[in-house]
């Protein structure tokens, strides 16, 4: 039944917007020039709250970026953004007094909803992750798929690149003149190791200076 | 006994069912859009002109439609008698419509991405007939969402085909939702990347796999813009009958999302002026038939006696000339090329390449210099080896006049490669995956003469190093491919060639011994180092189709 119902739901949609097509449609003008949006310098702290396998040893973070953001019209900035991030160990791994701390150089693009006082954006990033750690752990699967976490805190300092992948939905919020709040929620899906990726959610509070506003 | 009736059957034809009536309803349209060829015939025109733009269906375009002037001269127009066909046939060419992707249309394109998405899920869910259905990876749910969100991106075990080819082919979909719908270029390759990785994350049970990220998206923009383009070259907006009825069904089967989109905007019946970058000066398409002979083995002393044989038949588009157009105009050049060979996996070579941008160095009467950056999609699969690539190039492409047709041109890049994939040694996954994958870099070199179309002499060597990401990652991959081939032109139109070359690949495997007592008993003896070489010697006919 409910295949039958998705089925007709495409074409009654489909053949619906055929008839709205049919007409003619305004070619949009174009923009003259923002309201809000130009070049802009963003400072943010953040806190992660970490995900699957890597939340087994390293249960959150916190840091902040700092982000250059290049105004291409009409609702895009082109985004160039470092960060340190220092994440805490489990309760339970306090013992080992480990260490991860993360330098991410990230590139990416942010597309604002609307051009307003209350801007809505989303972003993507991408870039590399320059990882500093004192303990290091992997994930073994075994036969039955049952997962068991080896953590190696005998290695000193080491350091990893890894390539780092973001998604976010925020708000920018202009309060006065060229300033602005910024409020995200961010994915992350960091690369780490096979089996134990640096997966988690992460929040963002910020003041964003858009230039030349 | 009672007969358990099953929907099975139904089912497997819903995409079929789903689009029938869409292109009945649109071509009855695109029918009586234009003028009822019969009706014309039984009436006696004394009008030469008037015949010609509606007996034989001749598209307006050709007739330079706009240029009023030179249509008046053309026509004595005290002399016509008016027929109200001519004036039927004038008000449907609809000189001040404005199409669709002169806007952009967010919600129909979201409406188009979900079907995409839609359809090859339900075709895994429903119509694939699964001999242990807890393999279906369609059989999703919120647990497995959310698994996928924590753990995060792997690197899956999928044959060649189905990461180099099928993925990237569902990318050109995604893309194409947003290039059909009124996004540029680069706006469109934000629907590829976000319809991959909705794809990726709740469209199977399996955790997102990174090379399919990767692939479909930047391999789905490199074909999805190639098949954009061919697609509006071969539709015709100002044809009408049953002409434009074969174009819309051609330029729906190059662009399926495309024709689409056109059938539900109303635009596949709609008599209206072409695109103006419709057809670019310069188009090339030809198709060659040929025998090649390769090392299966790899070994190289062995070509002779023990090399495979096959035939190949391959095409090749042109579009564009990238010493001429405007580099800034992504992919305004591009070539594409597919060959089907006998043996081995039927598709064994599929390659596109376009422009994304560059500029002129220098450009005199006799010498021409421009930087290219270009976007890369490599498919190679045959007896003796698979390489698949994603990958950009930064080249500079010269250009030396020796002659009034003819021409020495070099090419010298460097090549970003964001994902690779390589024969492995040791390993071959469940699913299919005998190979490696991992971002790498390249190198690559050509040099050509060249006269009018055809290639009388060109030697190319490329050489391309990967680092293997993908489990077992510690290993690291060496190839080189050179390559010389040339011939003769026949005729302008066909072309006699021959080649010959080498594929060989330097691997080097770093396994912990946990890694090593994992090979299995039927693959060969560990070693840290294996070198490769497969000679392959090739013979072809060219025809210029057009």
């Amino acid at each position: 039944m409910k295949k039958y119902a998705i089925i007709i739901i495409i074409l009654f949609t489909s053949l619906l917007s055929a008839q709205v097509m049919q007409n003619k449609e305004p070619v949009d003008l174009p923009a003259s020039g923002s309201k809000f949006l130009s070049d802009q310098i963003i400072v943010q702290g953040l806190y992660i709250r970490t995900l699957g396998n890597f939340n087994k040893v390293w249960t959150s973070g916190s840091g902040g970026y700092v982000s250059y953001g290049m105004f291409f019209p009409d609702h895009n900035t082109l985004n160039f953004q470092i960060g340190y991030i220092d994440y805490e160990l489990q309760e339970d791994l306090d013992s080992l007094n480990g260490s991860l701390y993360v330098i991410p150089l990230l590139i990416g693009g942010k597309y604002f909803f609307i051009d307003s006082r209350f801007m809505p954006y989303f972003s993507f990033m991408n870039g590399i992750n320059i990882i500093n750690q004192t303990i290091s752990f992997e994930v073994e699967v075994d036969a039955d798929g049952n997962e068991n976490i080896h953590i190696d805190d005998t290695l000193g300092d080491e350091t990893l690149v890894r390539y780092a992948w973001q998604v976010a939905m925020g708000i920018m919020i202009n309060v006065v003149g060229g300033l602005n709040l910024d409020l995200a929620v961010k994915y992350n899906a960091h690369f780490y190791h096979a089996e134990a990726m640096n997966t988690g959610f992460e929040y963002g509070f910020g003041l964003v200076w858009s230039l030349n506003k | 006994m009672i007969k358990k009736f099953t929907n099975k059957p139904l089912v497997q034809y819903v995409p079929i069912l789903l689009f029938i009536p869409l292109l009945f309803t649109s071509l009855s349209k695109a029918q009586s859009n234009s003028i009822d060829d019969a009706e014309q015939s039984s009436t006696k025109f004394n009008n030469q002109i008037f015949l010609a733009l509606s007996n034989a269906n001749t598209s307006l375009d050709e007739l330079d439609f706009n240029n009023r002037a030179g249509l008046s001269l053309a026509i004595d127009y005290n002399k016509l008698r008016f027929n109200r066909k001519l004036i039927a046939k004038q008000n449907s060419f609809d000189n001040d419509y404005v199409p669709h992707v002169a806007t952009k249309h967010f919600w129909l394109s979201v409406g188009e991405l979900a079907i995409v998405e839609f359809i090859p899920w339900a075709a895994a869910k429903w119509v694939r007939d699964w001999p242990n259905p807890e393999d279906n990876w369609a059989n999703v749910s919120a647990d497995t969402w959310w698994r996928n969100i924590s753990y995060g991106w792997e690197y899956d075990g999928d044959a060649f085909l189905t990461n180099y080819f099928a993925h990237p082919y569902h990318g050109s979909l995604f893309y194409n939702v947003g290039r059909s719908n009124g996004y540029s270029f680069w706006e469109s390759t934000v629907w590829a990347a976000a319809g991959s990785g909705l794809w990726e994350y709740f469209g199977e049970t399996f955790r997102p796999a990174f090379n399919d990220w990767i692939n479909t998206t930047v391999n789905g923009i490199t074909l999805g813009e190639v098949l954009h383009r061919l697609s509006i070259v071969v539709t015709d907006n100002t044809a009408t009958g049953s002409r434009r009825v074969w174009l819309e069904i051609g330029g729906a089967l190059i662009n399926p999302v495309r024709g689409f989109t056109r059938l539900i905007s109303g635009e596949t019946a709609r008599v209206y002026p072409n695109p103006e970058d419709r057809k670019p000066d310069d188009f090339i398409f030809k198709f060659d038939v040929g025998v090649r002979r390769i090392d299966e083995k790899g070994s190289g002393a062995e070509f002779a006696t023990k090399g495979q044989q096959e035939g190949i038949l391959a095409i090749d588009f042109l579009y564009g000339n990238i010493m001429k157009d405007d580099l800034m105009n992504p992919f305004s050049s591009f070539s594409l090329s597919a060959a089907i060979g006998t043996r081995g996996s039927a598709l064994t070579r599929l390659q596109g390449r376009g422009n994304l941008f560059g500029w002129e160095l220098k450009n005199n009467r006799s010498v021409q210099h421009r930087f290219v950056s270009t976007l890369d999609y490599n498919y190679w699969s045959n007896p003796g080896f698979i390489y698949g690539g994603t990958s950009t190039v930064q080249q500079i492409i010269s250009r030396f006049s020796i002659g009034e047709k003819t021409n020495i041109v070099t090419s010298a890049g460097a090549e970003f490669i964001l994902m690779g994939a390589t024969l492995t040694d040791y390993f071959e996954d469940v699913e299919g995956r005998n190979y490696d994958f991992g971002p790498g870099v390249g190198i690559n070199l050509s040099g050509t003469v060249k006269s009018g179309i055809w290639n009388i002499v060109r030697l190319r060597y490329t050489s391309k190093w990967i680092w293997t990401q993908s489990e077992p990652a510690d290993s690291k991959h060496h190839l080189h491919f050179i390559f010389l081939d040339g011939g003769y032109p026949i005729t302008d139109y066909i072309f006699f060639g021959i080649g010959a070359g080498v594929y060989w690949r330097n691997s080097a495997y770093n396994y912990s011994q946990e890694v090593i007592d994992q090979i299995p008993d039927d693959q060969p003896v560990y070693q840290t180092d294996v070198q490769t070489a497969n000679p392959v010697v090739m013979l072809f006919l060219s025809y210029a189709v057009y």
